[in-house]
């Protein structure tokens, strides 16, 4: 029911921003090779993901990050994402906002997981 | 004990929006009635009564007009039938069925002093029965659909909201499927206050807020505002109590807050 194109190009610009106001490489992967980087963030693209979210749950890791625009009902989307996460006592965070504020979530997130 | 009625099954992405029918009749006297979501579609495809634009302030499709009021008349048969105060409808399955969507009945009934919430969403008809029955007062269940950390608001969207909320409205499709008759109000500036229960009916949140402006972004439901919140925003990002948000025009907060507390639900910030 989205624009797909729509999509893709809210996703290459949010990357693209990412991967300069953070120094940090930016890849979209499948769930097999989510770990194998620094922090795995899973991108929320539209309404409608919540589904996607419950066949993959049970390879995810604690905590977990959902990086997410807001169009296309994305942000809805992942509120009710992170209260199943909450509910089922798990530990999670919405990474939304403007390119610098999730880019300093992101970096705060880094130090924190290299400071142990 | 109020009836309220579940017309079809919550959504499939509403995942933690499951409600307790025993526990919603226990703390708060509602009996949830689970409703066929056929009998909603053969009624309509029945009832022939023409709508009379003129009730309205806005033109729209003739055809479109009339598909979306025989939704509402079948409702309103559903509400007198189940004896109902309010009902929630797995309104996406109507796109298919009635090529049509439930958001115009929703604006209707809802001016009417029913209550009617999209998607199937049980927590946000029992908040939004609470807002009635409590304070008396209508509610705008939307989406909140970007958050700016920075200057502490949010927007929320949808395409329905009760027509008496708004200052005055124009008729568009529903947004993310491009059919039926979706509302885009305007709301008035100011003063309000965002709301809803958890699906395990034990915390609520309260926030307050006030509309500094409607808007008219693409990609995003129908109905926009921007909310300047006196609370911290990063509760949507840290700790939500599920999707969907109430808007209230500000006033009775203190008596809301004090009837959930004294039931024992915990307040969320």
């Amino acid at each position: 029911m989205h624009d797909s194109g729509f999509i893709d190009m809210q996703t290459n610009n949010l990357i693209k921003s990412l991967k300069k106001l953070t120094n940090n490489d930016y890849e979209l992967v499948t769930i097999e090779s989510l770990y194998d980087a620094d922090l795995a963030l899973i991108l929320v693209e539209s309404g409608g993901s919540e589904h996607y979210f419950l066949e993959v749950k049970d390879q995810l890791k604690e905590p977990i990050y959902l990086l997410t625009f807001g169009n296309n009902n994305s942000l809805a989307a992942s509120l009710e994402i992170l209260t199943y996460i909450q509910n089922n006592k798990m530990q999670g965070e919405i990474l939304h906002g403007s390119d610098r504020y999730i880019a300093d979530r992101i970096n705060e997130i880094l130090k924190r997981k290299d400071n142990g | 004990m109020v009836n309220l009625g579940v017309v079809g099954h919550p959504s499939d992405w509403l995942i933690a929006s499951e409600v307790d029918y025993k526990k919603a009749k226990k703390l708060f006297d509602i009996n949830l009635i689970d409703i066929d979501i056929d009998e909603l579609i053969l009624l309509s495809n029945v009832i022939s009564t023409p709508c009379d634009p003129s009730i309205f302030e806005d033109r729209f499709d003739e055809e479109e007009l009339n598909k979306a009021y025989h939704i509402y008349l079948a409702l309103k048969e559903i509400i007198k039938k189940y004896n109902l105060k309010g009902l929630t409808i797995r309104c996406f399955d109507l796109l298919g069925t009635l090529k049509s969507t439930s958001c115009l009945a929703f604006a209707l009934l809802n001016k009417e002093g029913y209550i009617a919430t999209c998607e199937g969403d049980i927590p946000s008809m029992i908040s939004m029965h609470l807002l009635r029955e409590l304070l008396n007062k209508e509610a705008f269940q939307a989406n909140p659909s970007k958050i700016n950390i920075e200057d502490n608001s949010i927007i929320l969207a949808h395409c329905t909201l009760p027509l008496s909320m708004c200052t005055s409205y124009k008729f568009d499709t529903h947004y993310e499927s491009g059919l039926g008759v979706g509302i885009k109000g305007e709301l008035e500036l100011g003063d309000i206050f965002i709301f809803r229960l958890n699906n395990t009916l034990d915390k609520f949140v309260l926030l307050k807020g006030k509309i500094i402006e409607n808007l008219n972004l693409k990609n995003l439901c129908r109905t926009q505002i921007n909310v300047a919140l006196e609370d911290n925003v990063d509760y949507f990002l840290k700790r939500p109590l599920g999707n969907h948000h109430l808007i209230v025009y500000a006033g009775g907060e203190d008596i809301l807050r004090k009837y959930l507390l004294d039931k024992n639900l915990k307040e969320i910030k």
